[in-house]
């Protein structure tokens, strides 16, 4: 795993990076059809500690880049933009709790949503190995962002 | 009454809602359908129907960094972590300087509290002259007790409104304020102090305060009634920026807060009623908003998703304002 200025980077995961859409997510192939997405260390370090998260009910539709859950922290209020296109098939009722394991633990119990995607090509657009830690160590560096 | 549909999963209380209508009837007559929605820059705000997108216009400045000497039960000083730590005269001048070539238009200058409750303002009023005068900005303040001499150094300083929490109970002054020397009495006399100067008043009464409870609200609103304010703040208190007990309590019910807002309302029929930034999140915070509408309030900052397409199903107009809700009042800066 990569770690640049504190901040992990999984190289196992698919990203989608665009800091114009403020997209900073990730996203994991479950093998049954669906894919885990959340928010990567760098934009759970942007956010700040996270006082709330409210997303969108199972079943909605969203499109790539389309908010699947808003965030709240102390200093920042914002979607969160869905990776890939398709239908959400579970929300993590954990993070309704305790909203802030996606800050301790953005790659696990912090995930944001399930999503069963409509458009398989999109998983193409998404980053991946060194790819991706090139495209978070750019944002890292131009935002000065430290995790931890 | 007119029901909107409601997002999946919320559910109003349609006997409350029925109540609340005295309080829009009381904004239709004299404020017309103007609503106003806030998003003040100290915060990226961005939710399906509301965002502004152009860059912050007022922002906040502490002259006590981050420091707190009451640390109370509520707050424990993280309202001040997002301010922008200005905490030597010299160094407010020059804060204001640097905000002015971005294209800051208006701040609000407030700090932590020393024991006594007050906001150790009087070094910086030369300062604060400065950023009104010389640089033209808006200038607001967040206080805390007011004596007879900081509010005639406000006035010197040509402030152009005072904000100040009002508490209604002498044991949310004691429990949650550590402050068992002080009293109601202190808060009024604060104000009356402010009024003699001339000053513009936006008292702020914080729902929820006594550890989540409505305890002393009422008789704060009442109290503010008597000093002719220029507009007045509800805000619903935030469990998780307080200290850990406080963290682990729930915040008034939604609706216990509307009862509240309605008697604002109705108290202050001619007084510009505002929800403040500080409420809690998530679904409860749609809740309390279109409660909030429903009650007549005049504005809304920060809107909790899908609240500025509700308010335009009621037949309000929205203006979107990048200042303080604090600013309401002042035509040009609404």
């Amino acid at each position: 795993m990569a770690v640049v200025n504190g901040c992990n980077i999984p190289e196992d995961l698919l990203y989608d990076v665009d800091p114009d859409a403020n997209a900073f997510t990730w996203a994991k192939d479950n093998g049954d059809g669906t894919f885990t997405i959340g928010l990567t260390s760098v934009a759970a370090a942007m956010a700040g500690r996270l006082v709330a998260y409210t997303p969108k009910k199972v079943g909605k539709t969203v499109d790539r880049r389309k908010s699947v859950a808003t965030i709240e922290s102390g200093k920042w209020v914002g979607p969160v933009p869905s990776p890939l296109t398709g239908e959400i098939v579970e929300i993590n009722e954990a993070l309704k709790g305790n909203p802030a394991l996606a800050n301790d633990d953005p790659y696990g119990a912090g995930w944001i949503a399930k999503i069963k995607p409509s458009n398989p090509e999109e998983v193409n657009q998404l980053l991946k190995g060194q790819s991706a830690v090139d495209a978070l160590t750019k944002v890292i560096n131009e935002k000065g962002i430290k995790c931890g | 009454m007119r029901l909107i549909d409601l997002p999946e999963g919320v559910s109003l209380d349609h006997t409350l809602l029925e109540k609340l209508q005295e309080g829009f009837e009381i904004r239709k007559r004299y404020f017309g359908n103007t609503i106003h929605f806030h998003s003040p820059g100290f915060k990226h705000y961005e939710v399906d129907d509301f965002k502004v997108s152009s860059g912050p216009k007022f922002v906040d400045i502490s002259i006590t960094g981050r420091h707190c000497e009451l640390m109370c039960d509520h707050c424990a000083s993280k309202i001040l972590w997002h301010m922008i730590p200005a905490t030597t005269p010299e160094e407010l001048i020059k804060v204001g300087e640097e905000l002015k070539k971005k294209g800051i238009q208006g701040v609000l200058i407030s700090g932590g509290s020393n024991k006594d409750g007050v906001v150790e303002l009087m070094p910086f009023l030369k300062a604060m002259r400065y950023l009104k005068e010389e640089l033209g900005m808006i200038l607001t303040c967040h206080v805390g007790l007011v004596s007879k001499e900081l509010a005639e150094g406000l006035k010197e300083a040509r402030v152009d409104a005072v904000l100040l929490d009002i508490i209604g109970d002498d044991r949310t002054i004691a429990e949650v304020y550590k402050m068992p020397h002080k009293g109601v009495k202190d808060y009024e006399t604060s104000l009356r102090n402010l009024k003699e100067y001339g000053h513009n008043i936006v008292p702020h009464v914080i729902i929820g305060l006594h550890y989540g409870k409505v305890l002393g609200e009422y008789r704060a609103i009442d109290l503010i009634s008597d000093f002719e304010p220029s507009a007045l703040v509800l805000v619903v208190v935030m469990p998780y920026y307080g200290k850990a007990k406080f963290q682990l309590l729930p915040p008034p019910k939604a609706e216990d807060s509307a009862k509240v807002i309605l008697h604002a309302r109705k108290r202050l029929p001619l007084t510009h009623v505002v929800i403040g930034c500080a409420r809690p999140a998530g679904e409860e915070r749609f809740k309390l908003d279109v409660y909030a509408l429903h009650a007549g309030v005049n504005g809304i900052t920060f809107p909790a998703e899908g609240v500025f397409s509700y308010a335009k199903k009621m037949g309000l107009s929205p203006v979107v304002s990048q200042n303080c809700c604090s600013t309401v009042f002042m035509p040009q800066w609404s």
